[in-house]
């Protein structure tokens, strides 16, 4: 499946500069899995643990799904082809 | 699951207030409709007032002026809405915001006037930076002038109130911080949604008199209600979370700057922030508890003398500012800077300085190096 990740407030300092990428994935990534598979496939050293904690989002960073809130979708059913994932830091900046 | 409010919408989060599932549209309705009434139950501002919006191309003060400026025309508040922004003259970080201030400024073609440090105090923050050194905080020097700035921006454009963008989550790590430093003369102001309510008639009198013979101040006896120092500010988004910002600004796409200042401390509040969003996971409410509990509480007469006693305050002897010393912190600070610093610019005078921002047009001032 293909899905798409944006980048937002501050957090594409950890892509690289990078805001959008275009992800190919295994049809059984589910909203859980996708955060430990970003971690391990497109971050490297400190990013990681800025991104991540114990498997999961980092709590300050908003993920959405589809422009929801990933919380309100079935967190262990598969994510769809075509989903739009955003990551947005609520931390930096004010 | 339906949106709560309209019955309709594809639910996209649950807001932190209530766990309330909601749609899009009836989140930026819903969020935009309790700033609202925050402002009208606090009665903040008054109809035809000019109103100084502090803008910083931060999150906050930009969703503060879409916010603003939206319900401004939806229930004709009928504000004069400006933007004072101030220029603190951080390379790579300011700058860039600044833009973001100026796009913003264009788009609800509201005026906007910028107060920049070199202007005031003959320095840049870079340049203060150089004369303090990489290893000392340059936050004191910057929200001391900050302040200051302010106050002359809202001065210029004739406003004598300013709305800035502090939100729930700012004012809970406030609290925090000020429980952790045992700082608690602090916690009664922080909490409040309009600055000076310990400022008590005779204070405000007794201080309008000294304004009369203080050379620096004479010419804005008539002018103004408030001695410069103490132009009451309001926090709109005080009972708005951070979170519930972030999203606001995301969906309607507005422009905002995100990047740290280069001189941004690895802080106690940072510490008390990651204790927030960590207490926040197991529990949305905690946020608002802590400001409620903040607003609730009152020292002790014993112990609020001693934590700041507003009657002390007069005018600095210098520029006249509102201060509890001879000279106010700004003064003092300024002094200090040009004694350690081997350049010595001449000449640094803060009100001629004053004086000269807040004459219309700007003039240039003469860099007087530094
Ligand atoms: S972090 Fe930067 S902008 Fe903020 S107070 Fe410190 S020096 Fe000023
Ligand atoms: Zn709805
Ligand atoms: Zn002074």
């Amino acid at each position: 499946m293909k899905l798409t990740l944006t980048l937002h407030a501050g957090l594409e300092s950890l892509f690289n500069q990078q805001k959008k990428l275009e992800l190919a994935l295994d049809d059984s990534i589910t909203p859980v899995s996708l955060i430990p598979w970003i971690r391990d496939n497109l971050l490297s050293g400190d990013p990681k643990q800025q991104l991540v904690v114990d498997d999961a989002i980092r709590p300050g960073i908003l993920y959405m799904i589809n422009d929801a809130d990933w919380t309100l979708v079935d967190a262990d059913s598969p994510l769809n082809d075509g989903d739009e994932i955003a990551l947005i830091s609520t931390i930096h900046g004010g | 699951m339906k949106c709560a409010v309209c019955g309709t919408g594809r639910v996209i989060l649950k807001r932190m207030k209530n766990q309330e599932p909601v749609c899009k549209e009836c989140f930026l309705r819903c969020f935009e409709d309790e700033v609202y009434e925050a402002i009208v139950q606090s009665n903040l501002f008054k109809k035809k007032e000019i109103v100084a919006i502090g803008a910083s191309g931060g999150k906050d003060s930009t969703c503060l002026i879409h916010v603003l400026h939206t319900i401004n025309q939806r229930y004709q508040m009928e504000l004069d809405l400006r933007l004072v922004a101030v220029d603190e003259g951080i390379a790579g970080y300011r700058n860039h915001s600044l833009n973001c201030v100026e796009e913003n400024a264009k788009i609800y073609g509201l005026p906007l006037t910028i107060i920049s440090f070199k202007e005031l105090f003959g320095y840049t923050m870079d340049e203060i930076n150089a004369v303090v050194g990489e290893k000392k905080s340059k936050c004191t020097h910057c929200g001391v002038f900050r302040r200051k700035a302010l106050d002359i921006g809202c001065e210029k454009i004739g406003a004598e109130i300013i709305a800035l963008g502090h939100n729930a989550d700012d004012i809970a790590e406030t609290v925090l911080m000020n429980l952790f430093r045992g700082d608690v003369g602090r916690l009664e102001r922080t909490c409040e949604i309009r600055s000076g309510s310990d400022i008590t008639p005779d204070l405000l009198t007794k201080l309008q008199e000294e304004m009369k013979s203080h050379p620096a101040m004479v010419e804005y006896v008539d002018q103004r209600q408030y001695p410069f120092g103490l132009t009451p500010k309001v926090k709109p988004f005080k009972y708005a979370y951070q979170r519930e910002i972030v999203l606001y600004v995301h969906y309607l796409q507005l422009k905002y700057f995100s990047v740290e200042c280069t001189y941004a401390p690895v802080s106690f509040r940072g510490y008390a922030r990651q204790f927030l969003l960590k207490s926040q996971a197991i529990d949305s409410s905690i946020i608002m508890n802590i400001v409620h509990s903040g607003e609730r509480m009152k020292l002790m007469p014993q112990f609020a003398n001693r934590a700041g006693d507003k009657s002390i305050m007069k005018l600095c002897t210098r520029c006249g500012f509102v201060s509890s010393q001879h000279l106010c912190q700004s003064c003092l600070l300024l002094d200090q800077l040009i004694r350690d610093d081997p350049a010595h610019p001449q000449n640094i005078d803060c009100i001629a300085r004053s004086a000269h921002v807040l004459s219309n047009p700007l003039p240039d001032i003469e860099d007087t190096g530094g």
